[in-house]
């Protein structure tokens, strides 16, 4: 009897170590899974010159798929066997980093004028590395904004750059006008480039801020050579139609109380205390009465 | 019976408790005076002292205070509304009670303000209060709908003493008063005489006041919750605040005059006019009051928890996990007790009913509570000085010594009252019981005029 007892008792034990242990082996469990990690990139020209270039850094699982936050991305420009760091930035929570190629900074380019932008996270202990390139011809994009006798539009110009860093005109390609709204950007029009030449005419029925400032974009979009290029201009352009909304004042921070105010506190006052007047007059009655009562008892 | 004779009858029924005091009476009200005179001693620290005594700082800056405060002033507005309505409606039981009644407005409410004193840091500046109102703050208001209210529960309470007052002058001589109860007897009985013509007018002008005293009393006490709901503050920006703060008062009113009802039946033994019938009258009048509260309480919560405003979300979440008990027992006890007590008939009984209504009075000064303390704990802007003294706030023995200082004084009050004039209206009484005969009178009457059957009239 006893010795069955004592069987009991051990196989309870086996079972409640299985059951402690189970959730350590899979915390250890944990620490071998291996991920691997991806890079998202495009770029975009900058009407000032300068270059931004975003990343998106994520690492994959067995299923799932997680932002690295903290991720430091190089950023090379790259020619044959020639390498030079641009400079590097660290993702944010979502996995994303923006850096910003200045102008003066010198990218190397083939004799066609092609640049190879390597952009690389480095493996650490818990991620594999991963590595992207960027291929595009360098172009110079700006916008000119004309108001000649209250005609107002927009001259964009995009010249790429040669490996001599001659102008070379683009040629043939849309070129799409968006102002700022309130939320996202508001395509107004396209046009038509040829030679490194657009003109735009602006309409002349655009709302702007309070006092008429517009934000201007001109953009050129996914170009086969030229990638994207954006240039930002701010305008006084927009008609402002003022608003017939004027805030109420607030009546109660005035020296003296609203109307309507006074008005109701008066109803109600005079409506109590007439009736207390009454009372009280109904009272001095009884009291009248009482005395010429005393005075014929003799009291 | 000649109803001069009743009442005569009845006066020297209730001329012990007018004459005589006990030696536990006497050792009651030394007790209640020694309380008095604690509180006052507290009141002295705090102005020597100032508030820093208190639990209040810069971000609590109301305490149990002004919840004493709406409390007292919940019982006032109760007791006013209760008799004005059982008065003007000629309730056939109502005249044992209906003093009861009177009585709690005006005791509570000449104690409730004293309380605000109590909050105010700057008393030298509280004729400024006076001196240089605006209309426009809700503070002013409340002055005015105070004093308004003062005035109207005296002139109401002394229209509903005088006929007594003149009782007690004409029978003085009788009863061996001494002078000075005499004098005062015929000062306030105002000439009385009780002649066709005084009857006509007290009975006209009662009628008027006990409907004025109903409407002032909701007005008055929606203005109190105003002054919570025309602030941004979450768990005080409410549009039912006014109706809630209302059915809230007359809740904890009807279970203040349950409890004294029960205490002057013991001490007074008045088994044969406060009875049974009273307690489930009353007790009735709670239950519908405790479902109206329950109702709005839960209006007032489902609607901010639903709107998820972050500092609702945070006032609520504070409440259902630092205050959860105080939250259960003020929306769950106090108002399911009355309900399950006085919704089933095998239950009441006059304890159990008393004990109903005296959790019900404790869960709704726990009510105050939770309206004006959680609320302030969860302000809007954060403070720079992040002690925890400063940000929760915890009564100081000051402020429980205070708090208890008027709870004595209000029985001190009722007392020394009970003492002055009959616990029960004489006159009430006696009108209550001829319109009851002339009533029973009038379905003889029409029965023997219709030939019904005598089982009706004896129904």
């Amino acid at each position: 009897m006893k010795r069955y007892t004592m069987l009991r008792i051990r196989v309870i034990w086996l079972i409640l170590l299985v059951i402690t242990f189970i959730p350590i082996t899979k915390v250890f469990a944990q620490e071998d899974v291996f991920y691997s990690t991806s890079l998202e990139i495009s770029t975009l020209k900058n009407g000032d010159g300068s270059r931004t270039v975003t990343a998106t850094l994520l690492a994959s699982g067995e299923s799932d798929e997680l932002p690295v936050l903290k991720g430091e991305i190089l950023y090379y420009t790259t020619l044959d066997t020639e390498k030079i760091l641009l400079g590097k930035s660290l993702t944010n929570a979502q996995g994303k980093t923006t850096f910003i190629i200045q102008p003066d900074q010198k990218l190397l380019r083939d004799k066609e004028g092609t640049v190879k932008l390597n952009i690389v996270f480095e493996a650490t202990a818990a991620l594999d590395g991963a590595e992207e390139t960027l291929e595009f011809k360098d172009v110079r994009f700006s916008m000119k904004l004309i108001d000649e006798d209250g005609v107002k539009s927009i001259e964009v110009s995009a010249m790429g750059i040669g490996p001599n860093n001659e102008d070379i005109p683009v040629m043939e390609s849309d070129i799409y006008f968006y102002i700022q709204g309130l939320f996202s950007r508001l395509k107004i029009g396209d046009g038509w480039m040829d030679n490194g030449e657009c003109t735009f005419e602006f309409p002349s029925d655009l709302n702007g801020d309070e006092v008429g400032n517009l934000t201007i974009f001109a953009s050129l979009e996914d170009h086969s050579e030229y990638g994207s290029a954006m240039a930002i201009e701010k305008a006084t352009w927009g008609t402002h139609r003022s608003s017939d909304y004027t805030e109420p004042s607030r009546t109660l921070w005035t020296r003296g109380a609203p109307v309507w105010m006074i008005v109701t506190l008066t109803i109600l006052l005079i409506g109590v205390w007439s009736h207390y007047m009454y009372a009280i007059v109904q009272l001095l009655f009884i009291r009248q009465e009482g005395t010429q009562i005393e005075k014929k008892s003799g009291k | 019976m000649n109803t001069e004779n009743r009442k005569l009858e009845l006066l020297k029924e209730f001329s012990p408790q007018l004459l005589k005091t006990s030696k536990l009476s006497m050792a009651w009200m030394i007790f209640l005076v020694l309380a008095v005179l604690l509180s006052v001693y507290a009141l002295i620290l705090q102005i020597i002292k100032g508030h820093v005594i208190t639990g209040m700082r810069d971000n609590v800056v109301w305490g149990i205070y002004i919840v004493n405060f709406i409390f007292f002033m919940g019982l006032s507005y109760a007791g006013a509304l209760i008799s004005g309505t059982m008065h003007l409606f000629k309730t056939p039981w109502r005249g044992p009670i209906l003093r009861i009644g009177e009585l709690i407005t005006i005791i509570a409410l000449s104690i409730g303000p004293l309380y605000i004193l109590l909050c105010i840091g700057r008393l030298d500046r509280l004729h400024f209060l006076f001196l240089y109102p605006r209309i426009q703050s809700p503070i002013t208001w409340d002055v005015i709908a105070i004093t308004t209210d003062l005035f109207g529960c005296l002139i109401y309470l002394w229209l509903s003493f005088i006929r007594d007052f003149a009782l007690m002058r004409d029978a003085a001589k009788g009863l061996k008063l001494p002078e000075w109860r005499v004098k005062l007897y015929t000062f306030l009985a105002l000439g009385y005489y009780n002649t066709p013509s005084q009857q006509k007018r007290i009975k006209n002008v009662t009628n008027i006041m006990s409907a004025m005293i109903i409407a002032i009393a909701i007005i008055v006490y929606s203005v109190l919750a105003w002054i919570f709901s025309v602030t941004l503050q979450p768990g005080w920006h409410s549009t039912i605040f006014g109706p809630y703060f209302v059915i809230a008062a007359v809740f904890s009113g009807a279970g203040a005059m349950i409890i004294i009802m029960r205490v002057f039946r013991r001490v007074y033994h008045l088994e044969k006019y406060i009875t049974k019938r009273h307690f489930v009258g009353v007790g009735i009048i709670m239950m519908v009051l405790a479902m109206f509260f329950a109702y709005f309480t839960f209006s007032e919560y489902l609607t901010k928890w639903y709107g998820s405003k972050k500092l609702d979300d945070d006032l609520i979440n504070v409440l259902f996990t630092r205050y959860f008990w105080e939250f259960i027992l003020a929306n769950y006890f106090g108002t399911l007790l009355p309900i399950i007590v006085l919704g089933i008939p095998k239950f009441r009984t006059i304890n159990s009913i008393t004990i109903a209504a005296a959790i019900a009075v404790a869960a709704l000064w726990m009510n105050r509570y939770l309206i004006v303390v959680p609320t302030l704990e969860t302000p809007y802007m954060p403070i720079q000085d992040t002690r925890p003294e400063y940000i929760f706030y915890g009564a100081t023995w000051i402020e429980y010594v205070l708090t208890f200082g008027g709870i004595a004084f209000f029985c001190l009050l009722f007392t020394v009252a009970s003492k002055l004039i009959p616990i029960i209206p004489i006159s009430e009484v006696v009108d209550a019981e001829q319109e009851e005969a002339s009533r029973f009178k009038h379905i003889r009457e029409l029965a023997d005029k219709d030939d019904v059957k005598s089982s009706l009239y004896e129904d």
